[in-house]
């Protein structure tokens, strides 16, 4: 799917997004000048870890910044050549639902605990069809429920929240998603508070609504696997900065960042039982003051002591083939003798 | 306790296990049930258990959330009363103990804890917090104090210079370092690990694990390891059991499991990890339905046919007993278990 | 972000105050961090509503604490004209008898400030002890202890007080013991609320499999994370005794050979048209006390709830 659904014109365009928190210690650059593109049918996967700033960029995506903390700086995010950014608060929340809608992590506090999940997803209907009449939403929701997985739904939706597995909570959140056939969705972790199993449904339900709506879904996720699992393209954020940008093929067989590189070589797997893992050394740095020049210098094996890293901020730029993006340096160095050793790239096959 | 080799179909290596010295750790269809008040059903948090843990062994549990893989860890520490069944510590039965008589086992049997936020107390420096084991045990000046706890600092990769230091100035991944400090000040023979690395961050992970590895290999312990990552489990267990609802569904050497599951539930979930490989997309992998079903109610028989694409009306009335069905050391719980080639990583 | 505690921030290289993480929990960066003495304080100070209840609260334990340095007078001595309006030489004026008020409102601190830190102590220990055995035992002992604690709390201490006074006589101990021995309840509750969360974190568990008893377990786990909470509810018990106590004063059962704020608004009584003085002051006194308490109550547990 993934070479027609490239070809199309992009649904959601996040141009040089950038996200400032002003904190009592100054303010914290959480989203530097991020870009993706994401098509109908197509899933775009963030990957970072905690802090990278993916969850704020979606937030931001949607206007759902903390506020007064949090503002957007600069950029744009086009959906039909509108920016999102620049619409007031009626026309934003016409926009939310309708068009983009959003998948949270944690499903139990996002649902209201005293109200049934049935309820919760006809209103979540009505929302944006105002005319439909009470018993037209309910049916609806009904069938929502049923298109997510519910079996029964018309009994089970009489349920409350705590009743349900998280499992089923996160498909009545996903069926309220796409109560009105978004053309995006926003999908900030859906699967982290499920276990394997249930995760294993759960992507397939989203794969399966994918496939049937011609949905773009932005996963964001810091579970390589599932970005594997379900990504055409990958963007591997870092500090609050792309640091890589490529189709879901390129990033797992031949990253171009030593830090996308890094976390691939430290996953425990099978060729390495028994052998220690090649793990990236330090921790993530603190927003609040972070590292001059590349953000990753500190914990970098291809540095190798060179100044560069330390006085230029690397520029996001084409490595190896076309929409295959990468922001080092020394980026060619990965896939050639003493750089792949230094971040441990020879590991994997 | 020589009355149990029955029972042992547990320990697949350890036929004769129970007389000889090796044998750490020992878990006799232990039972926990969480009393929920009268006329409800109590949590059958676990639901006759038995397991052994050698000397220099490393033993993964894994199961997902619910399955009663920590309050199994939490009730062979003696942190939680079994309902039923037994403890033994180095030939010793340890499920009636009380505290002065649990002191030397506590010393040789310690525990990491998931958290590395809710784990230390926030209101004691990490030095006091490293050295508390020693004075519980009134054993600071002799272990040599400050000393002491300096050398563990540098043995768990964290600044000496760091010991006034509070929790909260400390990173995830160093907070869970000074809880592993903790567990090893008394020497222990033994540490319960509960999900050591499943809240830390991709990267810090691998360093995590890489240090407990070292651990091992260095001062010859014992793990008793407790994960829901199956991955993280195969680098650091030489034997796994795979806990489903109270029970253990199959057990194995490392090897064994993860090439050969047996137990539709084992394939289930090796099936369902994510593999981070594009090109591995569309394996054919079965799929486990539903839910895992209330521990309150377990269902009859076989308690994952309620979700087991092979159940049938025998698997509804006969609970499958533990054991070894291929005479290859690999016992499982399954009326039709069979092995299944597991899908490489 | 592997899980829902999640974040990872700064390396130990630097030294980051915490709490610029917690305003962040979009970035992911807000955890449950610590809180050490030091940082509350920092916290307190930084809200206008916690200077002003520290200001308040500080200037009252200082002038009593230095009465006899600070009072121009001795309170009792008849040292000017009774009845005259402030002025120079008395800035509060003098009462019926030429005392000089001023020196009474800075005596009556230090009575205040010996009510309420002898109460205080009484009702730490009283609610300390009932909260932390009721939770930590749980089971019949919680049951009997909670009664107990409910038929304290609902006799009406300011009659109780006024009984008690009336029968064994008004003196400042007797007054004392009574609102101390009626206080209490509110903090026991309060403290075995925190003592049952505190006592299942994981830090308290891995105290246990240290091998720690009991008593370790709540005086070095429990107590100091409870703490803090329990003091931001010491000062709203504390500002209700001083009310009570100056109350009682003003009806006249104060205890008369000790100056209080009560008891000089009870002298007031008779002159209120003609020394307007004799009652603004020691009132403007008992309410600047209560406001400050209930000001650094608030802020405190402002700060706690943020942190925790």
């Amino acid at each position: 799917m993934s070479t027609t659904a490239e070809s199309r014109q992009p649904v959601m365009s996040i141009r040089n997004l950038s996200v400032c928190f002003d904190t009592a210690h100054g303010p914290v650059h959480a989203v530097d000048d991020v870009s993706l593109d994401v098509g109908p049918g197509q899933t775009v996967g963030v990957v970072g870890e905690s802090g990278c700033g993916k969850t704020t960029m979606a937030l931001a995506t949607l206007g759902l910044l903390p506020q007064p903390a949090g503002r957007v700086t600069a950029g744009e995010v086009l959906v039909d050549g509108r920016d999102l950014l620049t619409l007031g608060r009626r026309e934003l929340c016409r926009v939310r639902g309708a068009e983009v809608a959003m998948v949270f992590q944690d499903p139990m506090s996002a649902l209201h605990p005293a109200q049934s999940i049935l309820a919760q997803v006809t209103e979540a209907v009505r929302t944006h069809a105002l005319d439909l009449s009470a018993s037209a939403a309910r049916e609806r929701a009904v069938d929502l429920l049923e298109l997510v997985g519910v079996a029964d739904a018309r009994a089970r939706g009489r349920a409350y929240p705590h009743e349900w597995s998280g499992g089923m909570r996160q498909r009545a959140m996903i069926a309220m998603a796409v109560a009105h056939r978004p053309r995006v969705l926003i999908a900030d972790e859906p699967t982290t508070a499920l276990d394997v199993t249930v995760q294993a449904q759960v992507l397939e339900l989203l794969q399966t609504l994918q496939d049937e709506h011609d949905l773009a879904i932005v996963l964001i996720s810091h579970d390589l696997g599932v970005i594997a699992e379900m990504a055409d393209r990958v963007v591997v954020m870092y500090a609050g900065q792309v640091v890589e940008s490529s189709t879901a093929t390129d990033v797992f067989a031949r990253p171009r960042h030593p830090y996308t590189a890094g976390l691939l070589a430290s996953l425990p797997r099978l060729e390495l039982e028994g052998q220690p893992l090649p793990a990236i050394p330090g921790s993530p740095p603190n927003l609040v003051d972070p590292p001059a020049g590349c953000a990753f210098h500190p914990r970098c094996g291809l540095r190798q002591g060179r100044r560069r890293c330390v006085a230029e901020v690397p520029v996001l730029r084409e490595i190896g083939g076309v929409g295959q993006c990468a922001a080092c340096h020394y980026a060619e160095e990965l896939h050639s003798g003493t750089g792949a050793t230094a971040v441990g790239v020879g590991v994997r096959p | 306790m020589t009355t149990t080799e029955a029972r042992e179909a547990v320990a697949a290596h350890s036929e004769a296990s129970s007389s000889e010295p090796t044998e750490l750790l020992r878990v006799e269809d232990l039972v926990t049930w969480f009393s929920r008040g009268r006329g409800i059903p109590p949590v059958r948090a676990v639901d006759g258990v038995s397991l052994s843990l050698h000397k220099g062994e490393a033993l993964g549990l894994v199961g997902e959330s619910g399955c009663g893989k920590t309050t199994l860890a939490r009730t062979a520490v003696r942190l939680i009363e079994p309902t039923a069944g037994r403890i033994w510590f180095k030939g010793q039965d340890i499920t009636e103990h009380g505290r002065r008589q649990l002191a030397p086992v506590r010393r040789s049997l310690q525990m990491v804890f998931q958290d590395p936020y809710a784990s230390l107390n926030p209101r004691m420096t990490a030095g006091e917090i490293v050295a508390q084991p020693l004075r519980i045990h009134h054993r600071y000046r002799h272990a040599g104090g400050r000393a002491k706890v300096a050398e563990l600092f540098e043995l768990v990769g964290l600044d000496p210079d760091h010991l006034g230091r509070f929790p909260h100035e400390f990173s995830g991944g160093q907070r869970q370092r000074i809880g592993i400090a903790r567990a090893l000040v008394l020497d222990p023979e033994v540490i319960v690990f509960d999900e050591p690395v499943s809240s830390l961050d991709v990267s810090i992970r691998a360093q995590i694990i890489n240090l407990l590895a070292d651990l091992r290999d260095e001062l010859g312990l014992a793990y008793l390891f407790i994960a829901h990552d199956l991955s993280v489990v195969r680098h650091i267990a030489d034997r796994v059991a795979v806990m489903y609802l109270g029970v253990i569904v199959e057990t194995g050497e490392r090897r064994a499991i993860y090439q050969q599951p047996m137990h539709p539930y084992t394939q289930a979930l090796l099936a369902a990890v994510p593999i981070p490989d594009p090109s591995r997309r569309d394996r054919a992998r079965p799929l486990a339905a539903g839910e895992l079903p209330t521990a309150a109610r377990p269902p009859s028989g076989c308690r994952f046919r309620t979700r087991c694409w092979k159940a049938d009306d025998r698997c509804a009335c006969e609970p499958p007993e533990l054991m070894d069905r291929f005479d290859h050391g690999h016992p499982s719980a399954c009326h039709y278990a069979a092995p299944r080639e597991a899908v490489e990583r | 972000m592997s899980a829902p505690t999640g974040p990872e921030p700064p390396s130990l290289d630097r030294d980051v105050d915490a709490s610029a993480r917690t305003e962040l929990p979009a970035v992911g960066l807000g955890a449950a961090v610590g809180t050490s003495r030091r940082r509350i304080v920092r916290r307190l100070v930084r809200r206008p509503a916690g200077v002003v209840g520290i200001v308040l609260t500080g200037t009252v334990v200082a002038v009593g604490l230095l009465a006899p340095v600070l009072a121009p007078f001795d309170p009792f001595a008849v040292v000017g004209p009774s009845l005259s309006p402030p002025s120079g030489a008395h800035p509060m004026g003098t009462d019926a008898l030429g005392r000089d008020l001023l020196s009474g409102v800075i005596f009556g601190a230090r009575t205040s400030l010996v009510v309420a830190g002898l109460v205080g102590v009484l009702v730490l220990v009283l609610g300390v002890v009932v909260g932390t055995i009721s939770s930590y035992l749980g089971g019949w002992t919680d049951d009997l202890l909670m009664r107990m604690t409910e038929l304290f709390q609902v006799l009406p201490r300011f009659f109780l007080a006024i009984v008690i006074v009336a029968v064994f006589g008004s003196t400042l101990p007797l007054l004392i013991l009574v609102l101390g021995l009626t206080s209490w309840p509110l903090l026991a509750r309060v403290i075995r609320a925190e003592v049952l969360i505190l006592k299942q974190r994981e830090f308290v568990d891995a105290a246990r499999v240290a091998g720690a008893s009991g008593l370790r377990l709540v005086v070095r786990e429990i107590l100091p994370n409870a703490l803090p909470a329990v003091s931001a509810f010491l000062g709203l018990v504390l500002a209700q005794v001083l009310l009570i106590e100056a109350s009682l004063g003003f009806i006249g059962l104060g205890d008369p050979n000790v100056v209080s704020w009560g008891y000089l608004a009870s002298q007031a009584q008779r002159f209120l048209r003609v020394a307007w003085w004799m009652s603004v002051f020691p009132g403007l006194a008992i309410a600047a006390t209560v406001l400050g308490l209930n000001l650094v109550s608030d802020a405190l547990s402002d700060v706690l709830g943020r942190s925790r």
